[in-house]
């Protein structure tokens, strides 16, 4: 009885569909994967403005006649739910770049996932950062001491995202290879699997949509 | 800060209703519409009663407001849940539920009663079947490991519901196999 899955993995079939569809599932991915993921700028850019316009279509409409007021009701709730999904979306990625500031900082290719705002972002943030933690106390220690990325030692000052960390996953296309996990451990991909695994595994996955974060 | 910190390590279940509000239904119209262009679909012209597809959000919506009724979904029928109910409480596997299950029918035995046939037998069952799930998630812990753990057909919201424990549990057994691999 595949119904469900096909059901469930069954592509939109409109332009609008597919945005919002590939909007949420970005956002699904955002949220649980523990990296900064590339920005899905194509997608936020189109629905950015699609919002924008039924913005505009409803505020001119809002002066006619009351029997499309209902219709106006329906438009709200829907923007209120692409708003939700975009703003959440932003958010947890401005989570992320709050917490491995210095990381992203120090790697470009990371980096490079950013969208130019958020890059503005972080490099006003970082400032004003370091700049405060310099005058309430980095000026008062030795030299020597008052670097922030300090990696001397086992452990690194700069907080790095845990790519070993476990994620639920949900398979979206049957992958042919077994995928490795461990010393002598393969898993099978197929369409339809759930599996519980550590990120790094199937961060490449993700990336091409192959397998989905849920 | 960004994002609470509630919401780092899992969604919240209303988020998780969110996503099941996106997935498409069969309403019955009571009062024609013309085609509503909207952000993320655009619904088609609403003639009753001839049935018409549109996400659960707006079936919901429109349910409220009196103006149509909803087709529950193929699965949602007493049959197929009896059969599902047998099924889940013969093996130890999850039979095959549909992803969004738990919320979805927990969204539509509020927000329609009145449209689904049976409807306090079919509450009874899904009921049933969500306790004998949970009752398998619980003992699926144990069988967590700091590699892999594979979980067919388990759903949206019972997978979330256990994310953080089952999370958790790997991180430390990845933890503990990495001192012990050290020494």
């Amino acid at each position: 009885m595949d119904w469900d899955v096909d059901e469930l993995l069954a592509e939109p079939t409109t332009e609008v569909e597919q945005d919002y569809s590939s909007l949420c599932r970005q956002w699904l991915n955002e949220r649980m994967a523990p990296e900064l993921l590339p920005f899905a700028e194509d997608v936020v850019t189109r629905v950015t403005e699609r919002l924008r316009a039924q913005v505009e279509t409803l505020q001119t409409s809002i002066g006619t006649a009351n029997a499309t007021g209902y219709r106006s009701v329906l438009i709200q709730i829907e923007l209120e739910r692409i708003k939700f999904v975009l703003r959440s979306y932003l958010r947890t990625r401005l989570s992320k770049i709050d917490d491995y500031g210095q990381y992203i900082q120090a790697n470009p290719s990371v980096l490079l996932n950013l969208s130019s705002t958020e890059r503005q972002y972080l490099l006003r943030h970082q400032q004003l950062l370091h700049r405060h933690y310099m005058t309430s106390f980095l000026r008062e220690l030795p030299i020597k001491m008052n670097k922030l990325d300090d990696t001397i030692g086992r452990t690194s000052m700069v907080a790095a995202p845990d790519m070993e960390s476990p994620v639920f996953c949900m398979v979206n296309e049957t992958i042919e290879e077994n995928l490795r996990v461990a010393e002598n451990e393969y898993v099978t991909l197929d369409r339809g699997d759930i599996l519980l695994l550590k990120y790094s595994a199937i961060a490449n996955y993700v990336r091409t949509g192959a397998v989905s974060l849920i | 800060m960004a994002l609470p910190r509630e919401l780092e390590a899992t969604f919240s279940p209303e988020e998780v209703e969110f996503l099941a509000g996106n997935e498409y239904t069969d309403i019955v119209p009571l009062e024609t519409m013309d085609q509503l262009p909207l952000v993320s679909a655009t619904i088609p012209i609403m003639k009753p009663p001839r049935k018409c597809r549109v996400p659960l959000w707006l079936a919901l919506e429109l349910k409220r407001q009196h103006r149509a009724r909803i087709v529950p979904p193929e699965w949602l029928d007493l049959s197929n849940l009896q059969s599902l109910q047998e099924q889940e409480m013969e093996i130890d596997m999850f039979s095959k539920m549909p992803f969004r299950w738990l919320e979805t029918g927990h969204l539509l035995l509020k927000a329609c009663p009145d449209d689904i046939e049976d409807v306090e037998e079919v509450r009874r069952i899904l009921l049933t079947i969500r306790e004998a799930r949970q009752s398998k998630a619980r003992a699926g812990l144990e069988a967590v490991n700091e590699v892999q753990l594979a979980l067919d057909n388990l759903g949206a919201m019972e997978i979330n519901e256990i994310r953080p424990l089952f999370r958790e549990t790997m991180n430390r057994m990845r933890k503990i196999v990495q001192v012990s691999e050290e020494e």
